[in-house]
């Protein structure tokens, strides 16, 4: 592999001095230009020369957010520059997801292995999203939980014997439609007594014999909720 | 052949019918002889009074006067035994003879000596109201009593007051019972009875009846009448007198022997004299008097006082300090007691009194006599006994039994109060009667001038129309300025309330404001200890990579030893931070009743009722003394645990307990239960994983809420010894639920009493305190503490009221018999006058426990004298009744003829002034009508809800129209608009309180998590460093290990201050950059004062003042104080500026004055530095950007580009709101 510049950006001197040990060992084909501490060195350093790749911590100093506002404006004046976030900010995961926005082609969290040469070298062969083990634990995480709610409403739907109706009932009922409303849409075949009847029959099949007491519609449309009959992030009524 | 008897027979039989009423005068005067012969030996010789008035008794046949005469000799004669029974139905027999009054009041005058004895009180006065009555009526016909009747009445006069003055000498009323006594003598202006003599001069002997100059004086005096008594008893035989008489000298030259040898040495000597065989051996005076007035007592048979003379004997043997001997003459006095009892009632009743029953400690005999209806006995009796057993038990170091007599003592105390003192009310009633009476007479006059003045009422009446309408119109009417008056008040009334209200509401914004201040503060250390975090990792990173390469690399282990370090330097620094804090106490701790928070528990029952659980909570009457918030937290984490671990259908139990000094506060659930490991690990193990505990793994939280629990009690016990009671734990039992408790100091129910009447806010708070610490110091044994508490406590209610006589701990004139708090109470000074007997008490026992008597006397006396002062007056319901009776047969009459009179003015009005009244009617409806709209607007009704009808008056509409408006612009209107912003105030305030409670219970849970983290964690460094020092390569592996099991304990602690600090503390406020300016400007300006910087800061604006930012207005001030706190010096040349930076204001302080390195200012945000200050700033800016949606705040150290240097943060600004 080529040689190829980098700037490194930690606030705290210690870190710094770790950081760049890693790169004198294990990736020698790195060319440490420059180290800055705050935001001011950052912009020093980008004038004298531009490298290859910024190092980038999130917070310096006592600006505890900053790094993403320095990775936006280096992906906009330097869009060569490849930016990798290399951050102690564990629990802050709307960051993540903000510097990601910002042009940041990684996130490497400060945990774990640290920063291994596979990481820089994937992002210097242009990879985008490059994580190391502990982020990509916390995001597979997150699609699991995901892509298990979906799952969720398949077999909800299976197993309380959900049919068209009783979704597009139910639904309707979430949005604030009156029992008459419902019955007044286009291809609902039931007038509102039998809408009433169907209310029960739902009742009786999401609660449980005990809870079923003092259940009214809007409750019924939340259990359909939390059972995730109804996805949350879809709730329109009908095309009329 | 029996003829020649016929005549004379004839002649004996007519000779003895005409003797007939000769014969009977003659057995008459027999009787009257037998019977003044009984009542001459009644106080020589009990026997002989029996025997001669049973004779009296069999010889008269229909002689009714002799037979009650009789009767009432046998009545004195059961009284002296004691069989009040047998009184009681003598008594009754004598009213069933329906003899004449005077022996009706013989009866009477009986009753109520007997009623006097065994306490009585209500009965006592209405036999006296009755005999009072008899009184009269003999005295209208005094001059017609018979030879024989004259003694008598002398006596039953005489006996009258005398008995009554002792009613009252016992009742301490002293003045009213020497007005009794006084009229005594006048009484024998007839007929000089000398025993009822010797009688009055002994009652004035030893009772403290006498007025004198002084102390001397009045011990002179006494001892003079009670010789006097003595001599003429002597003289006369009376026997039951010469015991007495020889009992109060007994007492008296106990305490003034000298006094009387010098003063009165003839008579003391004689008194020597006449003793001189008694004196035998080691006897003193007193003690030879007493032992003779005992024997005496025991031949004339009078148990009651012989059972007193032991006891005199046992005090005087206290005094001398044979506490042995003076124990068993006390005892000996019990079982005279128990005999009397034995005698009397020991067929249903067996159980007898003892001087100590340790077996039964809670029951007390006397308690169960006096409830029993049927047992009549002499409560003083026995607790003058229980009184002075206690004394000599704690003279004897009998803790236990002391206490034991002294419950006994007030017991009897509290059973025998004075119910009633109906005297004074009879005065009342006839009062009423007369003036009842009085004012018929004047119905009847007045009725007659009624009518003629029916005509001029006319013309009257004609003018008062005229002048009421007008007064009406002119606003001049006094309804309506009462009514303008009253809602003065009201609204000034309400104003107040608002500014109370707004006043509490600032004291909580301060304390929210504090309470906020420390959370950030603890957020930063929160963040402080996360910023560990990244060097473990490194140090992880370093020894991964080493494990790699497989051997020990010199410049890593360097590296890590570096890291170790800045580990420990971060640890000193929260270490530092967290000391520097000790100091300050932050419980607030109060007294309060557990039920309260409990009901708060109870009112979240929802959440159980939806995992079908049942949440039961028994009732408790508990007070403690805790942190009131902090408690509610500990019972609802302790509620919700149980919740989580209790299966459906279970329950949990939520109750409390007094024992001894605490309460325990019990959670108990039915739920899975622990094992003992469990157990021990949750109560000995300061960190814990609480998923490794229990069976299930669902549901499980860290188990934090036990931690903070067991801190939060800890921080109690660190705080003061008054928590050495406190406990945090738990019963368990695998499959048998689990109870959790935690113990806090109980206050007993007494106190609260006192608490809960405030008058006088700080002084009261203060007194409240020193009572407290009496009671604890009572109870810890401290007496002599307890004693100088009291004293502080007297001199505090003093300062209070520093006009009154003041109110002592103990007075050396024990005659001075008018208490001080006697005379407050009489004034009725505001004073809660049950603590202050209460506190007598305390002061008692503590005096019993140190053996100081006389202290132990004249708190005990001032105790029972303050009691009986208080609960004199319980039956004013009786009296009232009574009096409504009279006046109802008063007012039946005063009506009827009341009727009469209408009806004549009724026909004189309609022939004279039918039209007026038409008129006068119209107005008064008018007039009543507007009494009704100020009643309703009174209720303060709303607005839109106060309309009234006018059109029932069309004539006088416009002038109601005029006042209707009126009241609703000037009343109505304003006072609901004061009730709703006063509404707003309220609700305002409980947000505010609810904020400041949540903020202050997550700071304490913090500060907990945070002393834990420090302590648990802190020697974790050293030993790594310690390793990594002389590490080999084969010590890699046991390196890796330490560094992660310190990572994952240090892991664990910090989630539990994340689970705290995911709660927001930040409000988002809008906020002008004026705003900020100001509050800029005032801490600068408070800052320079105080670090006396006399400079002059500038102060420059490159943006509107208007500009709209997001900030939590609360803690900007706290941000500049820790900005400025460290750029404060003497040659400060400071700048302020504002300016746009693009999404964000840029807030710039700049000082031109001072240089630093671009090293210096870029670490100034870091720990290393130790500038705890600066880290509160960036906590509080990473507060901001969190909570702000939008990252990007900056806060900045640099070098200033004209010179000095400069800290700058941003702060964003509010966008327009897309559309």
């Amino acid at each position: 592999m080529e040689a190829f510049k980098v700037i490194i950006v930690e606030d705290v001197k210690l870190e710094l001095k770790g950081t760049e040990q890693i790169f004198r060992t294990e990736i020698p084909e790195a060319e440490v230009i420059g180290t800055a501490q705050n935001e001011a060195e950052v912009w020093k350093l980008f004038r004298a020369a531009e490298p290859d790749l910024l190092l980038l911590d999130l917070g310096l100093g006592g600006s505890t957010t900053i790094g993403v506002e320095i990775c936006r404006q280096v992906r906009t004046r330097y869009p060569q520059c490849r930016v990798l976030i290399f951050t102690g900010e564990i629990l802050n995961e709307r960051l993540w997801v903000e510097v990601l926005k910002a042009g940041a082609a990684g996130i490497i969290l400060k945990t774990g292995e640290l920063l291994t040469r596979d990481d820089v070298m994937l992002v210097m062969k242009g990879r985008q999203l490059v994580f190391n083990q502990p982020i990509l634990e916390k995001i597979v995480a997150r699609f699991k939980k995901s892509v298990i709610s979906e799952s969720m409403r398949r077999d909800a739907i299976i197993s309380y014997d959900i049919d068209e109706y009783d979704e597009r009932f139910l639904r309707h009922l979430a949005l604030g439609y009156t029992k008459d409303m419902i019955a007044q849409l286009k291809g609902m075949p039931f007038g509102t007594k039998s809408l009433e009847k169907r209310q029960v029959d739902l009742i009786n099949r999401l609660f449980t014999e005990n809870e079923r007491t003092g259940v009214n519609a809007t409750r019924l449309a939340v259990r359909a909720l939390q059972l995730h009959i109804l996805d949350i992030d879809n709730l329109k009524p009908d095309e009329e | 052949m029996h003829y020649k008897w016929c005549f004379p027979a004839l002649l004996l039989f007519s000779l003895f019918v005409g003797c007939q009423p000769y014969k009977r005068q003659i057995e008459k005067e027999f009787i009257d002889s037998l019977n003044r012969r009984a009542y001459h030996y009644r106080y020589i010789d009990i026997d002989s009074v029996e025997a001669l008035a049973n004779k009296a008794l069999t010889l008269s046949n229909d002689y009714v006067e002799g037979r009650a005469e009789a009767l009432n000799a046998l009545a004195f004669h059961a009284y002296q035994q004691m069989d009040f029974d047998r009184v009681d139905s003598i008594l009754s027999l004598i009213r069933e003879e329906r003899p004449g009054s005077l022996l009706l009041l013989c009866a009477d005058v009986m009753e109520m000596k007997t009623c006097q004895r065994i306490g009585e009180g209500e009965r006592f006065f209405r036999v006296k109201n009755h005999a009072e009555d008899l009184m009269q009526e003999i005295a209208g016909c005094e001059d017609r009593l018979s030879d024989h009747e004259v003694p008598l009445w002398v006596y039953a006069q005489s006996e009258f007051y005398i008995i009554t003055a002792t009613y009252y000498f016992y009742q301490e009323q002293d003045s009213v019972a020497r007005v009794e006594l006084e009229r005594v003598l006048p009484c024998m202006k007839l007929y000089v009875d000398t025993a009822q003599w010797v009688y009055y001069n002994y009652m004035l002997g030893p009772g403290g009846l006498v007025e004198g100059r002084n102390v001397t004086d009045i011990t002179l005096q006494e001892f003079d009448y009670l010789f006097r008594a003595y001599s003429v008893s002597r003289r006369e035989g009376y026997r039951y007198f010469e015991a007495n008489c020889l009992q109060a000298f007994a007492t008296m030259l106990l305490a003034n022997d000298s006094l009387i040898a010098t003063e009165r040495s003839d008579a003391y000597h004689l008194l020597r004299f006449q003793h001189t065989d008694w004196l035998e051996g080691e006897a003193t005076l007193p003690l030879a008097l007493a032992r003779h007035a005992l024997a005496l007592f025991k031949a004339y048979d009078d148990l009651f006082q012989t059972a007193c003379t032991y006891r005199t004997i046992g005090e005087i043997y206290f005094e001398l300090g044979h506490y042995e001997q003076s124990l068993m003459n006390y005892e000996s006095a019990l079982t005279c007691v128990n005999r009397h009892h034995l005698r009397y009632y020991g067929d249903f009743s067996p159980d007898t009194l003892s001087v100590f029953d340790s077996v039964h400690l809670g029951r007390s005999v006397e308690k169960e006599w006096i409830a029993d209806p049927r047992i009549l006995t002499v409560p003083d009796w026995i607790s003058g006994i229980r009184q002075q057993l206690s004394l000599t038990y704690s003279a004897l170091g009998m803790k236990q039994a002391s206490d034991y007599n002294r419950n006994s003592y007030l017991e009897l105390l509290q059973a025998t109060n004075q119910n009633l003192e109906l005297e004074s009310r009879t005065e009342v009633l006839e009062k009423q009667t007369r003036s009842l009476r009085g004012r018929m007479y004047l119905c009847v006059i007045l009725l007659a001038i009624a009518i003629l003045l029916a005509f001029l009422f006319r013309q009257r009446l004609k003018h008062s129309a005229d002048t009421l309408f007008r007064e009406l119109k002119d606003n001049l009417w006094p309804p309506y300025k009462d009514f303008r008056m009253w809602n003065e008040r009201v609204q000034s009334g309400l104003k107040e309330e608002q500014e109370e209200q707004m006043e509490s509401l600032q004291i909580v914004q301060r304390r929210l404001t504090g309470d906020k201040r420390k959370n950030v503060e603890n957020r930063a250390k929160v963040s402080l200890v996360h910023g560990i975090i990244p060097f473990l990792d490194r140090i992880s990173g370093e020894i991964v990579r080493m494990k790699k390469q497989g051997k020990v690399e010199p410049e890593r282990k360097e590296y890590i030893i570096e890291l170790v370090d800045e580990i420990e330097r971060h640890n000193d620094i929260l270490t530092e931070w967290i000391t520097m804090e000790q100091g300050q106490l932050n419980l607030h701790i109060s007294t309060f009743p557990i039920k309260t928070l409990f009901q708060i528990v109870g009112q979240g029952h929802y959440a159980f009722d939806q995992k079908s659980i049942t949440l039961n909570i028994e009732d408790t009457e508990a007070l403690v003394k805790a942190d009131e918030s902090l408690t509610l937290f500990m019972i609802n984490t302790l509620a919700d645990n149980a919740r989580k671990f209790t299966p459906p259908g279970g329950s949990i139990t939520i109750s409390s307990e007094e024992v001894d000094d605490y309460v325990e506060i019990k959670v108990s659930d039915t739920g899975c239960g622990l094992s003992e490991e469990d157990v021990n690990i949750l109560m000995n193990n300061k960190v814990y994983d609480a998923t490794k505990i229990g069976t299930g793994k669902e549901g499980k939280g860290f188990g934090f809420g036990l931690m903070n629990c067991r801190g939060i009690i800890e921080k109690y016990k660190k705080t003061s010894s008054l928590f050495a009671c406190c406990a945090f734990g738990v019963r368990s039992r695998l499959g048998e639920g689990s109870t959790f408790y935690f113990r806090l100091p109980r206050v007993l129910q007494m106190l609260i009493l006192f608490i809960l009447m405030p008058f006088g806010g700080q002084a009261t708070a203060h007194k409240s305190a020193l009572y407290d610490s009496v009671y604890h110091a009572n109870l810890d044994g401290r007496y002599a503490d307890a004693v100088s508490y009291a004293h502080e406590y007297f001199l505090e209610l003093n300062r209070t009221h520093p006009s009154l006589p003041p109110i002592v701990l103990e007075e050396p004139q024990m005659y001075q018999r008018e208490l001080a708090e006697i005379r407050w109470a009489q004034n009725a000074i505001p004073e809660d006058y049950n603590a202050l007997v209460d506190l007598r008490n305390e002061v008692a026992l503590a005096a019993l426990a140190l053996n100081d008597w006389n202290l132990y006397r004249y708190n005990n006396r001032a105790c029972v004298r303050l009691h009986r002062y208080l609960h004199q007056d319980k039956t004013l319901p009786i009296y009232f009744r009574k009096l409504q009776q009279t006046h109802r047969n008063g007012n039946i009459l005063l009506v009827l003829i009341l009727l009469v009179s209408v009806i004549i003015l009724f026909f004189s009005y309609k022939l004279l002034v039918s039209g007026q009244v038409e008129k006068k009617r119209k107005i008064e409806a008018l007039r009543n009508y507007l009494q009704h709209l100020f009643e309703v607007a009174r209720q303060r009704p709303a607005e839109h809800d106060f309309r009234l009808q006018t059109a029932d008056y069309p004539e006088m509409r416009k002038c109601a129209m005029d006042y209707q408006s009126q009241v609703v612009d000037e009343s109505v209107r304003p006072i609901n608009q004061l009730q709703t912003v006063l509404m707003q105030i309220e609700d305002e305030l409980a947000k505010l309180d609810y904020e400041q409670n949540r903020l202050y219970i997550q700071n304490q849970v913090l500060d907990n998590c945070l002393s834990t983290i420090k302590h648990e964690s802190m020697y974790y460094p050293s030993r790594i460093r310690l390793l990594a020092e002389k590490m080999q390569d084969e010590d890699i592996n046991q390196l890796s290990e330490l560094v992660q099991y310190y990572r994952h304990i240090y892991t664990l602690l910090c989630r539990q201050a994340d689970t705290q600090i995911s709660q927001p503390g930040f409000k988002r406020h809008q906020v002008t950059v004026g705003d900020v300016l100001t509050c800029a400007a005032d801490v600068i300006q408070s800052l320079l004062k105080r670090a006396q910087v006399s400079a002059q800061p500038e102060f420059v604006e490159r943006i509107g003042r208007d500009v709209m930012l997001v900030a939590d207005e609360s803690i900007l001030g706290m941000l500049f104080e820790s900005l400025l706190t460290g750029m404060m010096h003497e040659r400060l040349q400071l700048t302020l500026l504002a300016e746009d930076d693009g999404d964000f204001v840029r807030f710039t302080l700049r000082d031109t004055s001072v240089e630093f390195s671009d090293e210096v200012l870029d670490s100034l945000f870091f720990p290393q530095t130790g500038h705890i200050s600066y880290l509160v700033a960036k906590q509080i800016l990473r507060e901001h950007d969190t909570y702000s949606n939008h990252p990007g705040c900056r806060l900045v150290a640099q070098q200033a580009e004209g010179g000095g240097y400069e800290i700058f943060f941003t702060l964003l600004k509010i966008r327009e709101i897309k559309k």
